[in-house]
């Protein structure tokens, strides 16, 4: 199986409808905060002007795409999301950066390393183990050693 | 004659040890700098400036250059192999990524590496010919100006597009949204800030292009039953060299990028990132088959990576003869420079011609060094290509959340780069293109703060565009090229409407 | 009574002899100053000047780190939460610590309360640069020209509610003129905006702008400073043109967070006042254009709750908007 199969394929009409409709919520929204700012006049333009035409084009745009999806025959073509590397990816970086300041960078790293390898596709456990003292290593020479940056070594 | 006592000069200040060393010493930790995805050159230069407190200052302006050009060098490195852009080379992902996947990174290295090369001594030359009354021009520039040459990056932004206009479209526009959060500069209002006090500055464009094409990249890829792309006994020094039609269909576009970026890097705040995207239109739009790009052109590569080491070099010209600083690390050789009691300034040519010629030979003994230094180099990145990806991506998340960290020392931004990776991740499921919007984010507060200031200085006169030369002239290019793209795209759709027509008959 | 007031004093004595065991001990490991700007600014460039000295006194590590964001409130922020040990330093300019503070809601320190005074350790006052085409030689002819025609004049600034926005406010209002105010981002924006023409005048930073003055590119007509600038002596105060009284200086300070030990702070202050003493730090701090100042924890005290009602009325003078 190939990541990338429809590279090249014109967008389904599924994602055109979904895109649409993010679209138009995110204008949607932009909007209602945009016009709780003062608009002021064309000549001397407050802070709500720009946005709140950049907002409306959004929310236009947004219509004419998911226009488009429903003028096409809807071809019944799922959008396959995998969570699986999303949510690891996520609870790895969040406790790097919950670890960075208050424990230091090394015991970050080490955490990022092991939780991230467990979006890979087959679980190797010596193989993460390896990978974070290595980088561990690395990331000491090049960031504290070399490039001496301010950052906290390791605090327990 | 003169320009040869000038050069001889600066031959003989450039090749002193010293001068060599700190050469050396700036282009290496800058390539290193530029390598690592995410960690910015002004970290570097934060580190070594007090280096420059007890050196003399051409030695001191050497290094920081060095570092700063050097840095851009190595920028296109990440861009190329692993889609991780720094903001100078997003540009460079479109083409040199899908290169890399077709198993041909290293030629993209090879290239870009002669169009840095190409792009930087045509730049030394012409700042050596033109700086200063090309300087002196790039003053009269006033906001209106300064409005047009927004709109003109903008009309480039739609060339840049690949696939639906109307989504590269939206894809603009929310960049320029997001440009917008922080304190608004002409009243002080905070917008879309939330309540919170580090989004006052708005969201880091660093932070922005890493999400958005680099954890973004990590997470649709992590875990897919892969091996690496490319195998080991793949790479022979051969693959790695460009074939004769490479060179033959790179070359003219090393050049025209060249002229665009050293163009653009005279103008004062214009920068880098402006002129890679013009190299990137002007070949789009010259190509005879436009659809090529976005899938591996080499044009595509080498363009904008030429036009921004032009421009790099370039704006040596304002920082130098106007006392302009076009970033934080121009900003800080001026500032280094001034502890010194030398002050920057139309006559500083004639009153330091060691320091100035010194500088300029130095920029091309920097360069040669980057290249002896890059291509051996070459071979080594791309086998990096060869790790498995499960290996591979561990690794890489660390650097981008490290070097997320060492720009603002902001833990924020580490969850930051996060979100807009899951947003990234959402937008390639939907077809959406982060490219486009890495430019309106770029060119959104421009565009605004431009057309608001033109508007109080005109004191509310819209005209003011279309009244003063420069502006109006800009306009006017930008109207042809807009109308250009437009015939061109409907030609292509109605050429593909009659196919599709003939094809149901 | 007499019993517990003698273990309160025993408790005292055990207090204070613990704190100068910690006084006696620091610094024991390295200490950070927060700079709450991006390198190469004066700040900035104050403090890794300043680190070295620091370092060579002390023998332990100075390191300089770089927090910028919302004109220095963000760095001013994460000094505020961090631990009041002497480990973690603020140097700052007067924004973060007055003008922010009244300008911004989201801000969630106090400058008085969370924070302990260290050392006024310099200041430095702005030049009135105008566009050469501009008739206008001096500050009384300046004034003549906008009264003629107000609104017309547009005058330039480093961004809203900075300390070269607010001096035109000031100059405004004691002259009593109406200069238009347009602001761009940062100070050499507005330098090149009255270079170009698009705008007349500019109060600004005077280092920036020294080279494009010293080459004829801008004319200084006055700096905003009671006495003359260390590195422009040629140029007149604006006091001495007729706005008698006119003072508006930034000023770089060092605050520790609240609970800092007092002992720590007398040594910090007495290290860092020997080292503005010196004749060629003060060579070098002159050269980026401080005029260095220095004495006690406590007139830097004073003189900030004096400052903080100071630029509070500015603000409101500049039309911003005041919670």
């Amino acid at each position: 199986m190939t990541r990338d199969r429809d590279a090249d394929a014109t967008p389904s009409a599924g994602q055109d409808l979904v895109g649409g409709l993010l679209t138009i919520a995110f204008g949607g929204f932009a909007l209602s905060k945009a016009l709780s700012y003062p608009m002021g006049s064309a000549l001397r333009m407050g802070p709500g002007f720009f946005p709140a035409i950049l907002s409306c084009l959004i929310i236009v745009l947004g219509v004419a795409l998911a226009l488009h999806a429903l003028q096409r025959r809807m071809a019944r073509q799922a959008i396959e999301v995998r969570l699986r590397p999303v949510v690891t990816i996520a609870i790895a970086v969040a406790a790097f950066a919950l670890m960075l300041e208050r424990f230091g960078i090394v015991p970050a790293t080490i955490a990022l390393v092991l939780i991230s390898s467990l979006a890979a596709s087959r679980l190797r456990l010596w193989r993460s183990l390896i990978l974070a003292v290595v980088m561990t290593g690395a990331v000491y020479v090049i960031f504290i050693v070399v490039l001496q940056m301010p950052l906290t070594v390791m605090n327990w | 004659m003169k320009f040869l006592q000038h050069l001889a000069l600066g031959i003989d200040v450039a090749f002193t040890a010293q001068n060599l060393l700190y050469c050396f010493l700036g282009v290496t930790l800058g390539n290193l700098m530029g390598v690592i995805p995410g960690v910015g050159a002004v970290a570097a230069v934060s580190i070594l400036l007090p280096v420059t407190y007890y050196i003399p200052p051409s030695a001191g302006l050497i290094m920081l250059a060095g570092l700063y050009y050097g840095a851009i060098y190595g920028a296109v490195t990440g861009a190329i192999l692993l889609n991780i852009p720094h903001t100078v080379s997003a540009v460079e992902c479109l083409d040199g990524y899908p290169m890399a996947r077709q198993g041909r990174a290293g030629v993209a290295l090879f290239m870009t590496t002669i169009a840095s090369l190409c792009g930087s001594v045509v730049g030394i030359i012409i700042i050596a010919i033109f700086a200063p009354p090309v300087a002196a021009v790039a003053l009269t520039f006033e906001s209106p100006d300064y409005f047009a040459l927004v709109i003109l990056g903008m009309t480039g932004a739609v060339a840049l597009a690949r696939g639906s206009p109307l989504r590269s479209f939206i894809m603009i526009l929310v960049g320029m949204l997001i440009g917008l959060v922080g304190m608004d500069v002409t009243s002080a209002q905070p917008r879309f800030t939330f309540g919170v006090t580090q989004f006052m500055d708005g969201i880091s464009i660093g932070v922005i292009a890493m999400g958005l094409f680099g954890v973004a990249e990590l997470i649709a890829n992590a875990g897919w039953v892969r091996t690496s792309q490319v195998r080991a006994s793949d790479i022979t020094w051969r693959s790695l060299l460009p074939t004769r039609s490479d060179i033959r269909a790179a070359w003219p576009a090393i050049a025209r990028g060249t002229f665009i970026g050293a163009l653009f890097g005279v103008l004062p705040g214009a920068g880098a990132v402006l002129a890679s995207i013009m190299g990137y239109t002007v070949e789009k739009q010259l190509a005879a088959d436009p659809s090529r790009f976005g899938k591996g052109a080499i044009e595509g590569v080498v363009a904008p990576e030429a036009a921004a080491n032009a421009a790099c070099q370039t704006s040596f010209v304002p920082t130098l003869t106007l006392g302009i600083p076009t970033d934080p690390i121009t900003a800080v050789m001026l500032g280094a420079l001034m502890i010194k009691g030398i002050s920057p300034g139309p006559e500083f040519i004639g009153a330091h011609p060691d320091i100035f010629w010194g500088l300029l030979v130095s920029f091309v003994i920097g360069n040669v060094l980057l290249v002896i230094w890059h291509i051996p180099f070459i071979r080594l990145w791309v086998k990096l290509l060869t790790v498995p990806f499960d290996v591979l991506y561990p690794v890489v998340l660390v650097f981008i959340c490290i070097g997320v960290y060492t720009i603002h020392s902001s833990v924020l931004d580490i969850f930051l780069v996060l979100l807009f990776g899951c947003v990234g991740y959402g937008m390639r499921l939907l077809r959406f293109e982060p490219a486009p919007l890495l430019i309106g984010l770029v060119l959104g507060p421009l565009l605004e703060a431009y057309l608001r200031r033109s508007m109080i200085v005109s004191h509310g006169d819209p005209l003011v565009f279309f009244e003063r030369p420069i502006s109006g002239s800009i306009l006017v290019v930008s109207a042809i090229v807009l109308a250009w793209t437009f015939r061109k795209s409907f030609k292509r759709e109605r050429a593909a409407l009659e196919a599709q027509s003939s094809g149901a008959q | 009574m007499k019993k517990s007031f003698a273990w309160l004093a025993t408790l005292a004595l055990v207090l204070t002899s613990g704190l100068s065991a910690a006084a006696a001990a620091y610094p024991d490991k390295p200490i950070h100053i927060i700079v709450p700007y991006t390198p190469g600014g004066t700040v900035d460039l104050l403090a890794r000047a300043m680190a070295p000295l620091l370092n060579k006194a002390w023998g332990q590590q100075i390191v300089v780190e770089n927090r910028p964001g919302a004109g220095g409130s963000v760095g001013a922020e994460y000094v505020a939460q961090a631990p009041g040990d002497g480990y973690t330093l603020l140097l700052s300019t007067n924004s973060p610590l007055t003008t922010n503070v009244i300008l911004f809601k989201s801000i969630k320190y106090d400058p008085l309360r969370d924070f302990v005074p260290v050392i006024l350790a310099g200041q430095n006052a702005l030049v009135l640069a105008v566009n050469l085409n501009l008739p206008a030689k001096t500050v009384p002819e300046l004034i003549a020209l906008a009264k003629k025609e107000p609104g017309k004049l547009i005058g330039a600034s480093s961004g809203n509610g900075t300390t070269s926005h607010l001096s035109l406010t000031e100059f405004n209002k004691r002259a009593g003129v109406k200069i238009t105010h347009v602001p761009y981002r940062g100070g050499v924006p507005s330098l090149t905006a009255v270079i170009s023409g698009e705008a007349q005048l500019v109060f600004s930073d005077i280092v920036p702008a020294l080279p494009m003055i010293s080459d004829g590119r801008l004319r200084a007509l006055a700096t905003t400073g009671l006495s003359r600038s260390g590195v422009t002596p040629d140029v007149p105060t604006l006091d001495e043109s007729g706005l008698k009284g006119f003072d508006v200086t930034a000023w770089i300070g060092m605050v520790a967070p609240k609970g800092t030990p007092a002992d720590v702070v007398d040594k910090l202050n007495a290290k860092i006042n020997e080292i503005l003493k010196q004749p060629d730090f003060r060579q070098y701090i002159t050269k980026i254009g401080i005029d260095p100042i220095g004495d006690t924890q406590q007139a830097f005290g004073k003189y900030l709750a004096a400052q903080i009602p100071v630029w509070r009325q500015r603000a409101i003078d500049a039309g911003l908007k005041v919670e």
